[in-house]
């Protein structure tokens, strides 16, 4: 369960984020957002310091404005599957910052997702899910991925698209679901 | 002495910390009715030491991402500060709990963040000036 400092400190960065993007982030408004931020962020754990900055350099991937951190030779493919197998997703989003880490944007993204998903911040998986959806949005498994997350914060999501993604599903998995049958009304 | 980093505006010459923390961090605390305090007196007018005072940091890449200025984004990635706020600097000895100046101490509240306290009950006006007192030995990283 994340601590209500960190809860407080990463809202305030998700809006610092949200004025970068209207590219008003060297503003007096910015400034303020900035100004509240030392309060909670005075209070965090190391870990819960880590894992901020870390949300800080990854939120600059959705405006195409990320910078990787230096080349590390322990940040090898064997080492992201016993990070990921271990569910340590703090180290699994560590390595995806390094130089020497080549993946595609869009399966970044959705790694990406899937990490802060695991780690209960749904707000930002949510924008993760949403920028691989963007790049690739006939891939399924991103969809679903953003659905799950509109549904963990318990935003409204249509019906058609709930179909369309338990459908995949079911194709995926071989499941026997009649098409457009499930939810129909009883 | 520990070696503190602190992320203010600068002064008008440019090449000293700004003093007080109205209109911006500088070198000084935050009082009430400031929603942002960092101290808050007592009705004497008097603060405690361990009850809150002026942020530091071991080092600029262990700073927290709005404190660092942005346009060091280039070896910071997570840098998200304000491009009109320097980090300075002060001391050379290790980050942990110890004089950072007379009546003046460091402690830690994580192995990545340190608050500066007076060492012993006074005046807001005194812990005030005793931090101003430091102005001469703070340096821009930059």
């Amino acid at each position: 369960m994340a601590s209500e400092q960190y809860q407080q400190y990463k809202k305030l960065l998700l809006k610092l984020h949200d004025l970068t993007v209207q590219e008003r982030d060297q503003t007096d408004e910015a400034d303020a957002v900035r100004d509240a931020m030392d309060a909670p962020g005075s209070k965090l754990t190391a870990l819960e310091h880590q894992r901020v900055s870390g949300l800080s350099a990854d939120l600059y991937m959705l405006l195409n404005d990320e910078v990787k951190e230096p080349t590390d030779p322990s940040s090898t493919p064997n080492a992201f599957a016993k990070f990921w197998d271990a569910r340590n997703w703090d180290a699994v989003l560590s390595i995806l910052r390094k130089q020497n880490v080549v993946i595609s944007d869009d399966e970044l993204a959705h790694v990406r997702a899937l990490c802060w998903e695991e780690l209960g911040d749904y707000d930002v998986a949510l924008l993760f899910a949403e920028y691989a959806a963007k790049l690739k949005p006939d891939n399924m498994d991103y969809r679903f991925t953003l659905v799950r997350n509109q549904l963990n914060l318990g935003m409204h999501v249509n019906s058609k698209t709930l179909e369309d993604i338990v459908m995949h599903i079911a194709r995926k998995h071989d499941l026997p679901v009649a098409e457009s049958s499930f939810l129909q009304p009883a | 002495m520990p070696k503190i980093y602190r992320t203010m505006l600068p002064d008008s010459s440019g090449t000293k910390p700004k003093l007080g923390c109205v209109d911006g961090p500088g070198l000084g605390v935050r009082v009430p009715p400031d929603p942002n305090a960092d101290v808050f007196p007592d009705q004497n007018g008097d603060i405690m030491p361990q009850t809150g005072g002026m942020s530091a940091a071991p080092s600029v890449g262990e700073m927290l991402p709005h404190l660092i200025p942005k346009r060091m984004k280039h070896v910071y990635s997570q840098a998200n500060g304000s491009n009109k706020r320097d980090v300075w600097f002060m001391g050379e000895g290790p980050f942990a709990n110890s004089e950072v100046a007379p009546s003046l101490k460091l402690r830690l509240t994580s192995s990545k963040h340190g608050l500066v306290e007076p060492d012993s009950k006074m005046p807001i006006g005194r812990f005030q000036i005793l931090l101003s007192e430091t102005q001469d030995q703070w340096r821009t990283v930059e």
